[in-house]
């Protein structure tokens, strides 16, 4: 534009230029240019410049309107051609909206978990103050960590340390796997059942539905309980002050509260003062728990005053810790853990509250998995984009000869991305709700939609979904609005060299990504595999644990084992104070020629070790002929021989601090039997004899029979004969076992889920792209079959690139996979090798696919009629 | 077809009423003469940049002349199809008035 002597100052003249309208911009500046000239001429310059800026700020606010009111029209537009492109190109939009709203789906899901692990214990109002009382015992270096305490630590701490306000104590023994729980008609038996101090509704947030707070837990045999039980127990009748028989003890129900909620790291369903303890009725539960020091069975929670830090208090407990727990000899600590992270940072902590504790790892293994999801539908999108780009340059020429700019190109193409990932998002929601229940049967987990995270999870969406959209359209916009108009509207597009190998490098790190998941599942499988045929030392088929938990139960052992022995399908029945994959208490040993320690040790009876089919490497079994060995005889496994330096342990003098008479001996070494999980090396455990009539935790029976349901249901009867108020219970030692791999397991079937989803939408990629290439290339397949070409070398010429591809992606892939997997095992102690078999098999298995998305685009390719692919245009 | 607004309304009448010398200029001198009000020249345009999209109206360019820049004036022009619009608007105008009470202040 050129201008003469009386043109605008420039300032004004460049803000007009750029906030007026392109379409009126001449007409309008023209104007201001007339007005001005008049003004300058007729009055001066000085009058001129301010009517000029007076103008353009009261002008200001119209062009922007306009311009504002024309760019949504444009957008209209935008939507409209956006939709066309989509109707036209079924099969592009398909592959593209399937693929991205799977991958979306995925992510809704893994966030939905994400958001669940993350707001565990979340919703009690003082969750930023109240911490848990954590054991650290250092033993050889190594630090162990539980989560119980002796029961007066935490009352003691509380009168010693001013900063807390208030303590818990809540006790959930857990060698009672079912309550008797019973009221005037009914009988239930019930698993969740927690006795607490009163405090416990003060610090935690347990809204009462009925009954009063401060009166609720305050007098022995008062119980609490969830909203669902007393609609369980009474139907729609109060059960305020009704009375409830629990474990054959009277107990007044003095509260109802609303049901613990699903992302609370312990969930009780029955509350009981933790006075009821002292009552006669639950002597054999607690035994002298409640005032021993030594018998770490309990819970602590501390809540501390507001500003105290936690660290700090540590530092204190020192000297407290000294007096109470010799801790100069144990090497005893204590640590705070804040009640928020109780949830992920407790995998390694023994004796939990909660067996379902999760680790923080798995939620950064799914974020990473959510994460290469997306990128991977983004790659996708983006590939099919560009891969459209010879049919989009007809559209782009058109509209830049009609004098569309390149930055409106570029926001068309944005906006056009952003349609679809809004489409494929909503898509996405539909196919995540319906997803969300198989996922739940599948992993065994109570996730879902609700008020309370779904806001968290719109937002997040749908700002991923403008991200998304913005990064993978950015890409397709700028290639595309490149295009010079001449070219593409002759159609005579030819990819540059660069762009092909980018579009491929998208390809290659596609498939990575999905070898590395493929990997990660086998590698999580086999692991697994190996955790449940691993041989643990010990028989775990047919053997029928039963828990024991009544006195009478101990009593009448030895006439329900003589009964049951009558069955030919019974081999031997053993007693022991624990078993394999349960919690295993430790003692205080001094073996010869070492100090005082606590070690591993279980109680057992002259069967036991026969019965569970544990060998003895060196010396012999407990046995009857020797009466002295009910109190003088230790049998050691090979890892505590090593571990005091015995080269022949038996005879050695070894004893425990119960012992009053100082005489044990050790009389025989069993070779090691894995008694904790695989996530574990064996230890060094100390067997040694139930005393006459003590209590004993577990029945073992030795079965061998091909008709267990039968036999069950003697032993069954058998059991109700003797012990007709007790409920039967009774599990198969190797299903008890895997549930320790239960969280993996998890793992491994919601993975392995993710990982078909990646799969799927890397091979829909491929197809689209195979069919693009194939498209472009249909002229030069005509030629070669004048020439001679067979079908089969077209499909393979075709195949080939692909396969390249692949087996770049896998290059890629393997030494990422192999570090990561490496590290996931490191968490068990005994572990597969990681084989090249997994790695050869994942990358078999993503060319066979990457062939498969293919074939079909080749095939149609290779029987192309010449002639009319020559026609072609 | 959308009814016209009041300010497109506005701008079409008094280009019609300029009758072929209705350009920018022009074109805001009468529209503030008939509402007795300054008019920006953004407030002009916005109305004018529709009517002219909607085919209300057509643009002529005159020669290019010093005072504007070196630009040409551009002379907008009535089409038929404007100026059914104007009639639609008008009579829709003259049946809303019909049997109003006066509104006309009493005391003045």
């Amino acid at each position: 534009m050129s201008l003469n002597k009386h043109s605008l100052p420039r300032l004004g003249g460049w803000l007009l230029e750029h906030i007026i309208n392109r379409e009126v911009r001449y007409s309008a500046l023209g104007d201001f240019e007339e007005i001005y000239t008049k003004i300058s001429e007729q009055i001066g310059i000085r009058p001129a410049k301010i009517w000029l800026w007076k103008q353009i700020l009261k002008s200001i606010p119209s062009f922007l309107a306009d311009s504002f009111y024309w760019g949504i029209v444009m957008l209209k537009n935008y939507f409209k051609t956006a939709i066309r492109n989509l109707k036209r190109q079924k099969i592009y939009s398909f592959i593209n909206i399937t693929g991205l709203s799977v991958g979306l789906a995925c992510c809704i899901l893994i966030t939905l978990y994400i958001h669940f692990e993350l707001s565990y214990d979340d919703y009690h109002q003082k969750a930023e103050n109240i911490y848990r009382t954590i054991e650290i015992e250092t033993e050889s270096g190594k630090k162990q960590y539980s989560a119980s305490v002796p029961a007066p630590l935490v009352p003691t701490l509380s009168e010693e340390f001013p900063e807390i306000t208030r303590v818990v104590r809540i006790f959930h023994p857990s060698w009672i796997e079912k309550w008797k729980i019973s009221c005037e008609d009914k009988t239930f038996f019930e698993t969740d059942v927690f006795f607490a101090d009163p405090a416990v509704l003060e610090v935690f947030t347990f809204p009462l539905v009925q009954g009063l707070q401060e009166k609720a837990l305050t007098e022995p045999h008062s119980v609490i309980i969830t909203r669902e039980m007393a609609q369980k127990y009474f139907g729609h009748s109060n059960p305020l002050g009704k009375s409830l028989s629990i474990h054959g003890v009277q107990t007044k129900i003095t509260g109802v509260i609303q049901d613990v909620p699903p992302n609370s790291h312990f969930r009780f369903k029955f509350l009981i003062s933790l006075d009821t303890l002292e009552s006669s009725g639950f002597r054999n539960v607690v035994y002298d728990m409640l005032n021993n020091w030594r018998s770490h069975n309990f819970y602590g929670y501390l809540l501390l005053r507001e500003g105290v830090s936690s660290a700090e208090l540590e530092k204190k407990f020192v000297p407290f810790l000294e007096r109470h727990f010799n801790t100069k000899i144990t090497g005893f600590d204590l640590y705070l853990q804040p009640l928020k992270k109780v949830h992920l940072y407790s995998n390694n902590f023994s004796y939990d509250i909660s067996t379902s504790n999760s680790d923080v790892a798995y939620v950064y293994i799914f974020s990473a998995i959510a994460f290469f999801i997306l990128i991977i539908a983004c790659i996708n999108y983006m590939n099919l984009t560009t891969a459209r780009a010879a049919n989009k340059a007809k559209e782009v020429g058109t509209r830049k000869i009609i004098g569309a700019t390149r930055i409106q190109l570029i926001q068309q193409f944005l906006g056009e991305s952003i349609i679809l990932l809004f489409i494929a998002l909503l898509i996405a929601f539909l196919l995540a709700s319906l997803m969300l229940p198989v996922l739940n049967t599948l992993a065994g987990s109570d996730f879902s939609i609700d008020s309370g995270n779904i806001l968290t999870i719109l937002g997040l969406l749908l700002a991923a979904s403008l991200i998304l959209g913005f990064a993978a359209g950015i890409y397709p916009a700028l290639f595309l609005s490149t295009f010079q108009p001449l070219h593409s509207l002759r159609g005579k597009l030819y990819p540059r060299v660069s762009r092909v190998h980018f579009r491929k490098t998208l390809v290659v790190i596609q498939f990575a990504l999905s070898i590395l998941l493929i990997i990660g599942t086998l590698a999580s499988k086999n692991q697994l595999k190996y955790c449940m045929s691993r041989n643990l030392g010990f028989d775990k088929e047919n053997v029928i644990g039963i828990p024991v938990r009544d006195v009478r139960t101990i009593l009448e052992f030895d006439s329900v084992k003589d009964n049951l022995l009558q069955y030919p399908e019974v081999m031997s029945v053993g007693r022991s104070s624990s078993l394999p994959g349960k919690t295993l208490g430790r003692r205080g040993f001094l073996p010869e020629g070492h100090e005082w320690a606590p070690r591993y040790s279980m109680f057992v009876d002259h069967d036991f070790i026969p019965t569970m089919g544990i060998e003895i490497k060196e010396g012999r079994n407990f046995s009857r002929d020797f009466g002295t060995d009910i109190e003088d005889a230790y049998i050691i496994n090979e890892a505590a021989a090593e571990e005091f330096g015995w080269d022949s342990a038996v005879g050695k003098r070894l004893i425990w601090k119960g012992d009053q008479n100082m005489k044990g001996q050790v009389i025989g070494v069993v070779k090691n039997f894995h008694f904790k999980s695989l996530h574990q090396k064996v230890e060094p455990i100390i067997l040694h004899m139930l005393p006459e009539k003590s209590g004993f935790s577990y029945m073992t029976i030795k079965i061998r029979t091909q008709n267990i349901l039968y036999l069950m249901e003697e032993i069954g009867n058998i059991w109700e004969r003797f012990f007709p108020n007790l409920p039967f219970e009774f599990f198969f030692l190797d299903e008890q076992l895997n549930r320790l791999y239960a969280t993996e397991m998890r793992l491994g079937k919601v993975s392995g889920i993710f990982t078909l989803l990646s799969i799927i939408i890397a091979s829909l990629g491929v197809f689209g792209l195979a069919s693009y290439i194939t498209e472009q290339r249909t002229k030069e397949i005509g030629i070669r079959k004048v020439l001679g070409a067979t079908s089969m070398s077209i499909a393979i010429l075709l195949s080939k690139e692909f396969t390249k591809l692949v087996i770049l992606s896998n290059i890629i892939a393997w030494p990422v996979a192999y570090y990561l997997t490496h590290r996931w095992l490191q968490n068990f102690a005994y572990r597969i090798d990681l084989s090249i078999g997994i790695f050869l098999f994942a990358s078999f298995l993503a060319v066979i696919i990457t062939l498969l998305s293919v074939a079909y685009q080749s095939v149609k390719a290779s029987f192309i009629n010449p002639a009319c692919a020559l026609r072609y245009e | 077809m959308k009814l016209l607004s009041r300010s497109e309304e506005i701008v079409l009448l008094s280009i019609w009423k300029l009758q072929g010398s209705a350009y920018g200029v022009t074109i805001r001198k009468q529209v503030s003469k008939i509402t007795g009000k300054r008019w920006s020249i953004g407030a002009i345009y916005a109305p004018l940049h529709r009517v002219e999209k909607k085919d209300l109206v057509k643009t002529i360019k005159g020669d290019p002349i010093p005072e504007r820049g070196g630009r040409s004036k551009i002379y907008y022009e009535i089409t038929p199809k404007g100026k059914k619009a104007l009639l639609e608007i008008k009579k829709v105008h003259d049946s809303m008035w019909v049997g109003i009470p006066s509104l006309e202040f009493e005391g003045k």
